[in-house]
């Protein structure tokens, strides 16, 4: 039964166009899902930055840029 | 030149592969690493609100910068940096570092009994989830790791020492207070950077 199944795994063969479009796919797929997310902490970020100053006036930053990633400067 | 469609597809594979683990899984690893530090400083910030701690308080306030430097400088979390780090300790050993953790621990001690047990659990999560970003970005400390940690399971049963946890015991031998006294001197140095230039434009 094993056997049967090696031997049906090893018969499949898949187009190479297929497999470059599907890895192409998945990593456009991938990329705008980080954008989207990355829009969304931008939209938040500000808001509970306000939301928590009303609280704690003193409030510290992690001084990350507005899209959560690190500033450029910070990078070494 | 027949063999050189094989030899292509190769190098495009190899190519892409590099590029996932560039652009795809060193930012995801950064990004998730900060998301979970963020999870914990507003588990502290929830707190305080709730009256747990007072917002001015030293604990409080190095607490929560420790968080923010560490957030910031996520991305020095390696192995590599680890390893400087410790020599560097080792052969010159930082008093500043050294008076940040004196300066936390006097703090922590003067808050009450529950709001200390808070600032240890975030303490130790915090120095929990900097050891596994450590272990999991190096192959051959994630081997060690499948080494040694079955080892100090079976140590903990067979000696019946009190729970400690694993991580805990990881951070300790990775010396991750380091990483984190690193990233809040950077910090210091970048916010004071940052108002000289405002005092001085």
């Amino acid at each position: 039964m094993a056997q049967l199944g090696m031997s049906f795994v090893s018969s499949i063969r898949v187009p190479d166009a297929v497999l470059v479009l599907f890895g192409g796919s998945a990593g456009t797929l991938a990329f705008r899902e980080r954008n989207l997310r990355r829009k969304k902490i931008a939209d938040m970020s500000d808001y509970i930055h306000r939301l928590e100053t009303i609280i704690d006036a003193n409030r510290t930053s992690s001084g990350l840029t507005q899209h959560g990633t690190t500033r450029p400067e910070d990078k070494i | 030149m027949s063999d050189i469609g094989p030899l292509l597809l190769t190098g495009l594979g190899l190519l892409s592969l590099w590029l996932v683990a560039y652009f795809g899984w060193r930012p995801y690893r950064i990004d998730k690493v900060r998301n979970e530090l963020f999870d914990l400083r507003n588990d502290l910030f929830l707190y305080a609100a709730e009256g747990g701690v007072v917002f001015d308080d030293p604990a409080y306030r190095i607490q929560r910068d420790r968080l923010n430097a560490l957030i910031r400088f996520a991305h020095i979390i390696t192995v590599t940096r680890a390893l400087i780090f410790m020599a560097a300790e080792r052969y010159r050993p930082n008093e500043r570092v050294q008076s940040i953790q004196q300066k936390y621990l006097v703090a922590v001690s003067n808050l009450s009994e529950s709001a200390q047990v808070k600032m240890r659990y975030i303490y130790d999560r915090t120095a929990t989830i900097l050891a596994w970003q450590l272990v999991s970005g190096s192959p051959l400390l994630l081997i060690a790791a499948a080494i040694y940690l079955p080892l100090v399971a079976a140590s903990k049963f067979l000696r019946r020492t009190p729970k400690e946890s694993t991580g805990l015991i990881v951070a300790r031998e990775l010396r991750v207070e380091l990483i984190e006294e690193q990233a809040m001197l950077a910090q210091t140095q970048q916010i004071d950077l940052e108002a000289f230039e405002l005092a001085h434009p």
